[in-house]
């Protein structure tokens, strides 16, 4: 019945379903790429540089290749490396950020150094060396960019993790429980993070739109996915120099970008709203 | 049975711990078998941080706390969790007192699961007849802590604390939360299972009327310290 | 001075529709402290948010409420905002509702200069003068609220809430979350206040002391209103008798079940699944009766229909 109410109020809230939109459209396009788009890799020399038409829907870039396909390969690159990127951050940030809040003392005061040392680095540009450096020790790959997001991007979990058990450990369902003879890793496990994750789930949905953002930015300056794999960051790098005889070429990548940050910003901004005024029913 | 001696508690707050405060300052408490002691003072006065030190829940500076002789500040992890078994907590506010995200069945089922001890058929019977004891009805069960009154929660933590057969109950302002005529149901339903169980109850509250109609003794209680006892005769 | 006549409220929601006040008239006399006694839901406090309009959009208010003449339900928002405040004074009952980031001296002297269109110096002499007369201190009025404790803080309350002098004042469970000697030090500023007040509690205790009439609101309605002494001495409906044994030094005496839906509310008497006085008749709505000048809304006081 919870459940219900929740999804209802979901559907009742306009950013919801809005964003909701755009995200299902977009993950749509990444699920369904093999059989909506062509080959994003077909190079075809005699097709360089067209303007969009009937055929090429979104025009072809400067090897000829089929932009719409490749845009649409692209949602899957983007979504499956921003996903992953969210899961590990969220885990990892959730559990130390849990930890610290509710055990206090020498733990916390390791982690909430540790998280205040990374608020004080600019994300993007320790992301970009944080790339560099993997790439000169391990080689180019795709876990260089979702290892080095993720060890910016967790700590905001972390934070927001911390605050809401310090004052989940004062309720007196937890000391209840504390009472009842229950042991710290079952409280903070069965009680305290369950009750946490509403705040969390908000914030991993905003999260997404700024973890796509930097994997496009650091597609763009050529740190991010290598070519020829289809990435929107990096289409828009190799478009830059079309851009005044070409501009479909980064016209229809910044489009998606844009619409897909916009998309989770406002799913985010939606469930704010719906978990608050559920809060509010209570 | 309860014996609390010399204990001292100091919270430091502020800056760097810079500010101290005395919130239990060497005090000696006795509780017997099936005896109810109120402890009344005003908000601020450390009764509650003292029904908190006598379960354990927080750490004294200073002092020990004996159950049936037992020193409890010397007791760590499963030696301590097993004494729980026999000590239980009431709290004020029964609309925290449950986890919201949990039906209420699970809630009163949980101290049984936690100590393991019945197994899944004789946990459904035991938690009926909790129900029945405080005054909830079945469908109850199936709810959430928001779909109830306070009283009706009240009831429900209840049950959840009688689950263990407990011996010791800390009733730390049961009732200040609820309505009047809530308060005297809540009140003399307490009342009754002590009669029938023998419990020994700290009842801590702020209502000096309130004490003396339920407790054997009263303890007055003002900036961490006891300043007054007297014994009620029974009404 | 006030009157409220066949008030109702509703409130629409996703589980139904919940009648929080359901036909309730009465009349505050100017000069007396009228308080309004019941338990949470009783809607007590809507009533007295509906008397300001201060209720949220899903609220549907019917029925009249006179004030000076003219009916507040019909006024338009701009009226509305220049009688909250100057003529009808409201005290918030959440501690919180004063600014952490102002001095308690400056919130109380904004309705002053707001009202009477003074300067801020004397509008802050003033509130001095006022705090002085609630045994605060001049010196507090350029204290933080941080720096006062909750009893301190209910009397900054009112302050606010009459420092620019108004003819009316409601007061929202003023004695809410305070210990047993904050009560009394509220109900001695209460009584030294010499204003027609509308003061909405479950504090028994505190009623007796500063009311001249009670109220007694169950679920929705007024079921007796009765002079506040002879109240306490002899309540009429069943109800009232139940909530004043359920008093610790009255015996502690629970009212039997719980309180009804407010969504669906029992047919005729509501009290009557609880009464231990109920009988056939009590399926029937009960009609006013009026008793030694004393209203109450019980078949047992009816002239027919009883026996």
């Amino acid at each position: 019945m919870e459940v219900v109410a929740f999804r209802m109020g979901i559907f009742r809230n306009t950013l919801c379903t809005l964003g909701l939109g755009i995200i299902v459209f977009i993950a749509l396009m990444g699920l369904l790429a093999p059989i909506i788009a062509g080959d994003p890799y077909k190079t075809n020399m005699s097709e360089r540089l067209k303007p969009p038409s009937l055929k090429h829907l979104f025009g072809t870039d400067q090897l000829g290749r089929d932009v719409y396909s490749r845009i649409v390969w692209g949602a899957r690159t983007t979504l499956l490396v921003a996903l992953t990127i969210s899961i590990i951050s969220m885990t990892v940030g959730c559990l130390l950020g849990a930890i610290a809040g509710y055990f206090g003392g020498i733990v916390d005061d390791v982690i909430g150094r540790i998280i205040d040392t990374f608020l004080a680095i600019p994300e993007l540009v320790f992301n970009i060396a944080l790339v560099g450096i993997f790439c000169v020790a391990y080689g180019t790959s795709i876990w260089n960019v979702i290892l080095a997001v993720v060890v910016t991007n967790w700590v905001s979990y972390a934070r927001v993790m911390r605050s809401i058990v310090l004052s989940l450990k004062e309720r007196e369902f937890v000391i209840c429980e504390k009472a009842l003879g229950a042991g710290d890793w079952y409280i903070l496990l069965r009680h305290v993070i369950p009750n946490a994750l509403g705040p969390i789930i908000v914030l991993a949905t905003l999260n997404m739109g700024n973890v796509i953002m930097t994997i496009s930015s650091l597609g763009f300056l050529g740190l991010g996915v290598q070519p020829p794999t289809p990435e929107w960051g990096q289409m828009i790098n190799a478009g830059k120099n079309y851009i005044t005889t070409a501009p479909w070429l980064t016209f229809f990548p910044g489009l998606f970008i844009a619409l897909s940050v916009l998309g989770f910003n406002l799913l985010g901004e939606g469930l704010q709203e719906v978990i608050g005024r559920k809060r509010l029913v209570e | 049975m309860l014996r609390g001696v010399g204990l001292r508690k100091v919270f430091k707050t502020g800056l760097f711990g810079g500010k101290r405060i005395v919130a239990v300052d060497g005090v000696s408490i006795e509780i017997e078998e099936g005896e109810t002691v109120a402890l009344v003072g005003e908000s601020g006065s450390g009764k509650s941080t003292l029904g908190r030190i006598l379960l354990m829940l927080i750490r004294p500076d200073e002092g020990k706390v004996f159950f049936d002789g037992i020193d409890l500040t010397k007791l760590r992890g499963k030696e301590l969790k097993r004494v729980r078994i026999k000590m239980q907590l009431i709290p004020q506010n029964p609309e925290e007192a449950l986890d919201p995200r949990w039906r209420i069945y699970d809630s009163i089922a949980e101290p049984l699961r936690i100590h393991k001890l019945v197994d899944k058929s004789e946990e459904e019977d035991r938690i009926l007849e909790l129900v029945k004891a405080v005054g909830l009805k079945e469908e109850h069960l199936t709810r959430y802590p928001w779909q109830l009154s306070g009283g009706e929660l009240q009831r429900a933590v209840i049950a959840r604390a009688l689950a263990l057969n407990p011996r010791f109950i800390v009733c730390d302002e049961p009732t200040s939360m609820l309505d009047l005529s809530t308060q005297a149901s809540i009140v003399r339903l307490l009342m009754k299972f002590q009669k029938m169980f023998g419990i020994s109850y700290l009842f801590i509250t702020h209502d000096l009327e309130l004490a003396k109609v339920v407790a054997d003794r009263i303890l007055i209680m003002r900036s961490g310290k006891i300043v007054a006892r007297r014994v009620e005769s029974p009404s | 001075m006030l009157k409220v006549e066949e008030l109702r409220v509703h409130f629409r929601t996703e589980f139904g529709v919940v009648r929080a006040v359901d036909g309730v008239s009465f009349e505050v006399e100017r000069g007396e402290k009228f308080t309004l006694i019941g338990e949470s839901g009783s809607g007590k406090s809507v009533l007295a948010q509906s008397i300001l309009r201060l209720l949220p959009k899903n609220a549907y208010v019917s029925g009249r409420i006179i004030f000076e003449g003219r009916n507040l339900l019909e006024l338009g928002e701009e009226e509305m905002r220049r009688i909250r405040g100057r003529k009808i004074a409201w005290i918030p009952q959440s501690q919180s509702s004063l600014n952490p980031v102002l001095t308690v001296g400056l919130q109380c002297a904004e309705p002053v200069m707001e009202h009477f269109k003074t300067d801020k110096k004397s509008a802050l002499l003033k509130v001095a003068r006022m705090f002085e007369f609630f045994g605060m201190g001049r010196g507090r009025i350029s204290d933080y609220p941080h720096q006062f404790s909750g009893g301190m803080r209910q009397r900054v309350l009112v302050a606010m809430g009459i420092s620019a002098d108004p003819e009316f004042l409601i007061a929202d469970e003023p004695t809410k979350g305070l210990d047993a000697s904050k009560r009394k030090n509220i109900a001695e500023l209460f009584e030294k206040i010499d204003k027609t007040m509308l003061i909405i509690t479950h504090d028994l205790e505190f009623a007796e002391r500063v009311s001249d009439r009670i109220a007694v609101m169950y679920c929705g309605e007024v079921v007796e209103i009765s002079p506040a002494k002879e109240f306490f001495r002899e309540p009429l409906h069943p109800y009232s008798k139940g909530l004043l044994e359920s008093l610790p030094s009255r015996g502690l005496k629970p009212i039997i079940g719980f309180q009804p839906s407010m969504i669906n509310p029992p047919s005729g008497c509501r009290f009557r699944e609880r009464c231990e006085f109920a009988k056939k008749i009590c399926e029937r709505a009960p009609p006013e009766s009026i008793v030694d000048g004393r209203i109450v809304r019980c078949w047992m006081y009816a002239e027919r229909g009883w026996a």
